[in-house]
């Protein structure tokens, strides 16, 4: 028998647990070579604004999961190849060169390589169409980008993930040949100390999660700036003290309960945790941290996607506002004219005559009657009332205050002044949204008093008065909204003075905002999911490494006269365990993550974090269900099934 | 006497369906009163071991029954057979079987654990089990921590602390030294005199074998021949031998003789 049907031998033998092995690293190449396409695409290369940036996001996003990939086959394929140090040891006793050795785990590797590098391509030509009309939707391409991948983009990612594979066999080889032959065959047994309970390294790991915790709750903007990397570090390190230390408490402590210890689940549940805690307890660490980078980062994008969308309506609330002097002829049937004829109708407009002015001469703000302040539709909800009854103003800026207290400043009194004449008043600052699109000259709105804006506005000088007219449709988000808010652009400029008609709409800025993140944001999914699936994977390898050990302790279990209706109870409390731990931790820090980004973005986004983490668990709960059946039947099966 | 075990007919053919059908038992019927130690001995491939995993309910007869007590267990099947292997059973194994993440205190205490035994009940026989066969202070240790006498011992123990029919031993003294192995027997003549535990136990060591108070020979799957002992270890020891090299057992597998 060759060499290399020895390694083929070995690797259908072994298939369980390579299957993870090679599931995350199909998915990985899958992604990498659709993500390089798209990178390389011609057509992004310059063919229309923004295109390079788009090329440049993937290409750092491919960048990313070829980073995670390789720390995965390093970690993984060592921890692997550990696993079968006694059969390796064996293999020399009886005499097998480590010439003949190492051909056979090489060959091994280039059967696992390549059936990762096949499938994962495979899979990547499949879903190549998909992901380029995902892209082109996203980007708001008239047509979807032609489908496309050269030669650079296959050896490109042959390239990498060819070498890739090389480095880390060779990287495990040299483990191999470095260990005499007693070392492999003894690699198995070694004894693993009873976990003791340090109470300092507890104690350091809470100081550093709840100093991490209270850090990113601090209700100041520029503190949660400064802390998102000692945060990030402190936390980290934290929970891997933490969860060694708080898992060897918790065990100790339930094994002291003896009146819940010395039952039949928990006592074969605790005792087995507890044996393997040591190895468990890092990877487990790992895993959690790993699992709040994914819930975060995602998160993250997906709420600055709806925060800049907000942010787009503060400042432009309106998609159709035409702006003209009121003493001149108005153009409002044209504008009109121009959404039938994209097919727009059932608009609800509002009008309203008012002026320019300058609060204190050096803010300029447009006029704006409460009763209108309060019936217009705004980006935020909130309507303020209007301080101090017949002189009180609300001066609202087109921008978001990062101080959290801002609601609850005093009134300070201020000048409007309009066209010569001056008015005091006590004004309340407010930075909840403009009712108006902002102009030129004045980017700014004043709520005033009905009364008092009525007066003010008759006082004017009449030229010197502005027709405002606002169209607000429940589909403005619709392509045809968009097409006729582009032509109004284009028809109604205004001019430099500020005189001319100006036409003004929310809709191009809010596109490519959501497209801008929406973009991001369907990149960085992907990116997640390789983290995700090879994170996952790592748990996966964790069972599968110590398979014969545990098919031997449920054997023995079953001599005993343990059933299997039992076996599989104690069995899927352990993975769960082992599993589902990991998730909560992450879960947790990704929640106090979002409360920091809350401070931020001056709104709670934990509701965000909670549909993601939702996403997530849906596809953490499928891949536990996939592994525990894998992991049942290698457990289960076999030869010597007990009657 | 009472009737404790009684094997009928059984007869165990493995392979088939186009493999080489091995006939591993033959028709071997086999009765063990309350209180008996009896000895299984024969040479390698004469079935005991076979024998013994259809007795331990944990292999089924192709043909023939095994009752303990009156049960036939090979009537029970899944969740019952589970139940009653834990309740009316011990095991003993060459291997001893011990779970490596359980302290021997735990390990002992396994069957009770399993059987829902309030802990008071559980500490509180574990203690005297435990000073009874002089392993009271290894309790609190793990598996690897300690010999393998004494993890054959905590075996023992953990074999007869639920107040089993029967007593099953597999080869108990193949991994001892001779003298741990001397130890073992005597602790399970003890048990067997101090509290009447019934017990059969299968060895290839005339040694281990000349503790028990009877023995049946095995060759090709059939019972050869059954001896008694007398008063005198000594003499059984040299009776079994003398059984041994007339079976010719010892020409193809040297029997251990220690002693």
């Amino acid at each position: 028998m060759s060499l290399w049907r020895i390694a083929a031998r070995n690797v259908w033998r072994n298939r369980g647990r390579y299957l993870a092995y090679l599931g995350s690293t199909a998915f990985a190449v899958m992604i990498y070579f659709i993500y390089t396409a798209m990178a390389l695409h011609p057509d992004l290369q310059g063919g229309f604004p923004g295109a390079r940036e788009v090329s440049r996001g993937i290409q750092a996003a491919s960048v990313v999961i070829a980073g995670i990939t390789f720390l995965f086959l390093l970690t993984s394929n060592t921890a692997f190849i550990r696993s079968r140090k006694k059969e390796f040891g064996l293999w020399s006793l009886m005499g097998v060169t480590r010439g003949q050795l190492m051909a056979v785990v090489l060959w091994e590797s280039l059967f696992v390589a390549a059936a990762a590098l096949a499938i994962g391509l495979a899979f990547g030509l499949l879903f190549l169409r998909l992901f380029f009309m995902a892209i082109s939707a996203l980007l708001g391409l008239p047509e979807a980008l032609p489908v496309q991948a050269g030669p650079a983009v296959w050896l490109q990612t042959l390239a990498v993930f060819g070498s890739f594979f090389l480095f880390v066999c060779l990287y495990s080889l040299i483990d191999i040949l470095r260990s005499t032959v007693i070392e492999l065959i003894r690699a198995e047994r070694k004894p693993k100390a009873d976990p003791a309970f340090r109470w300092w390294k507890a104690l350091l790991g809470l100081l550093l999660v709840a100093g991490g915790y209270a850090w990113a709750s601090l209700p100041r903007p520029n503190a949660i700036i400064l802390g998102v990397i000692p945060v990030t570090i402190m936390v980290s390190l934290g929970t891997v003290f933490l969860m060694r230390e708080g898992s060897v408490a918790l065990l100790n402590w339930l094994r002291r309960r003896e009146g819940f210890y010395y039952r039949p689940s928990p006592l074969l549940v605790v005792s087995h945790l507890r044996f393997k805690l040591q190895e468990n307890a890092k990877v487990l660490a790992n895993t959690a941290v790993a699992i709040a980078v994914i819930l975060t980062a995602v998160s993250t994008i997906y709420t600055l996607l709806v925060v800049f969308a907000h942010e787009a309506l503060m400042r432009n609330p309106h998609p159709f506002q035409l702006v003209e002097p009121a003493d001149s002829a108005t153009a409002v049937d044209a504008v009109e004219a121009e959404l039938r004829r994209h097919g727009l109708e059932r608009w609800a407009r509002r009008d309203l005559v008012t002026v320019r002015g300058e609060v204190d001469g050096k803010t300029g703000v447009l006029l704006v009657p409460h009763s209108f302040y309060a019936g217009v539709r705004r980006a935020s909800d909130l309507v303020r009332t209007l301080p101090d009854g017949r002189e009180g103003a609300l001066l609202i800026y087109p921008s978001i205050n990062l101080d959290p207290g801002w609601q609850d400043q005093d009134p300070v009194p201020r000048e409007l002044t309009v066209g010569g004449r001056t008015y005091p008043l006590s004004v309340l600052p407010d930075w909840s949204g403009l009712p108006v699109n902002g102009l030129e000259k004045a980017r700014n709105a004043l709520v005033l008093p009905d009364a008092l804006f009525e007066r003010i506005v008759a006082e004017s000088a009449p030229d010197l008065r502005l027709r405002v007219t606002i169209w607000e449709l429940a589909n403005w988000r619709s392509r045809e909204a968009a097409a006729a808010a582009e032509a109004l652009i284009l028809r109604f400029p205004g001019d430099a003075t500020g005189a001319g008609r100006l036409f003004s709409s929310t809709i191009p800025q809010y596109q490519a905002s959501v497209s801008g993140w929406g973009l991001t944001l369907f990149v960085g999914v992907f990116v997640s999911l390789v983290f995700f699936a090879t994170t996952c994977s790592v748990l996966y390898f964790r069972l599968f490494t110590e398979i014969d050990e545990d098919r031997r302790y449920f054997r023995r279990l079953q001599h005993l006269g343990v059933s299997r209706a039992e076996l599989r109870r104690v069995s899927l409390r352990q993975t769960q365990v082992i599993f589902f731990v990991p998730f909560l931790v992450g879960l947790m820090h990704s929640t106090f993550a979002m409360k920091a980004l809350g401070t931020l973005a001056q709104r709670s986004v934990l509701h965000y974090g909670w549909t993601v983490a939702l996403g997530y668990l849906g596809l953490y709960v499928l891949y536990y269900g996939v592994t525990y059946a894998v992991y049942w039947r290698t457990l289960s099966g076999g030869n010597t099934r007990i009657a | 006497m009472m009737l404790v075990l009684e094997a009928r007919g059984l007869t165990k053919v493995y392979g088939g369906r186009g493999k080489v059908a091995t006939r591993a038992l033959n028709n071997l019927s086999l009765q063990v009163h309350k209180g008996e130690f009896l000895g299984i001995m024969g040479p390698s491939g004469s079935g005991k071991t076979t024998l013994l995993n259809l007795l331990a309910t944990i292999d089924r007869p192709t043909s023939g029954s095994v009752a303990i007590e009156g049960t036939d267990v090979s009537q029970l099947q899944g969740e019952k057979l589970a139940l009653f292997r834990r309740r009316r059973l011990g095991f003993v194994f060459q291997d001893y079987n011990l779970l490596d993440s359980l302290t021997i205190g735990e390990n002992i205490a396994l069957p009770l654990v399993l059987d829902g035994v309030p802990v008071r009940v559980i500490k509180e026989r574990l203690r005297l089990l435990a000073a009874q066969l002089g392993i009271g202070d290894i309790l609190e240790k793990y598996p690897y921590e300690v010999s393998g006498g004494q993890q054959q011992r905590a075996a023992a123990a953990r074999a007869i602390i639920h107040e089993p029919a029967v007593i099953l031993a597999d080869e108990p003294t193949g991994n001892l030294d001779s003298r741990s192995a001397k130890d073992l027997m005597e602790t399970l003549v003890m048990l067997n005199n101090l509290a009447g535990v019934t017990i059969v136990m299968v060895t290839h060591d005339a040694f281990a074998a000349s503790y028990c108070g009877r023995i049946q020979f095995i060759r090709d799957g059939q019972l050869y021949t059954e001896i008694r002992r007398g008063s005198s270890r000594e003499a059984f020891f040299q009776q079994i031998l003398d059984v041994l090299s007339l079976m010719g057992g010892g020409r193809d597998e040297p029997l251990a003789n220690r002693g």
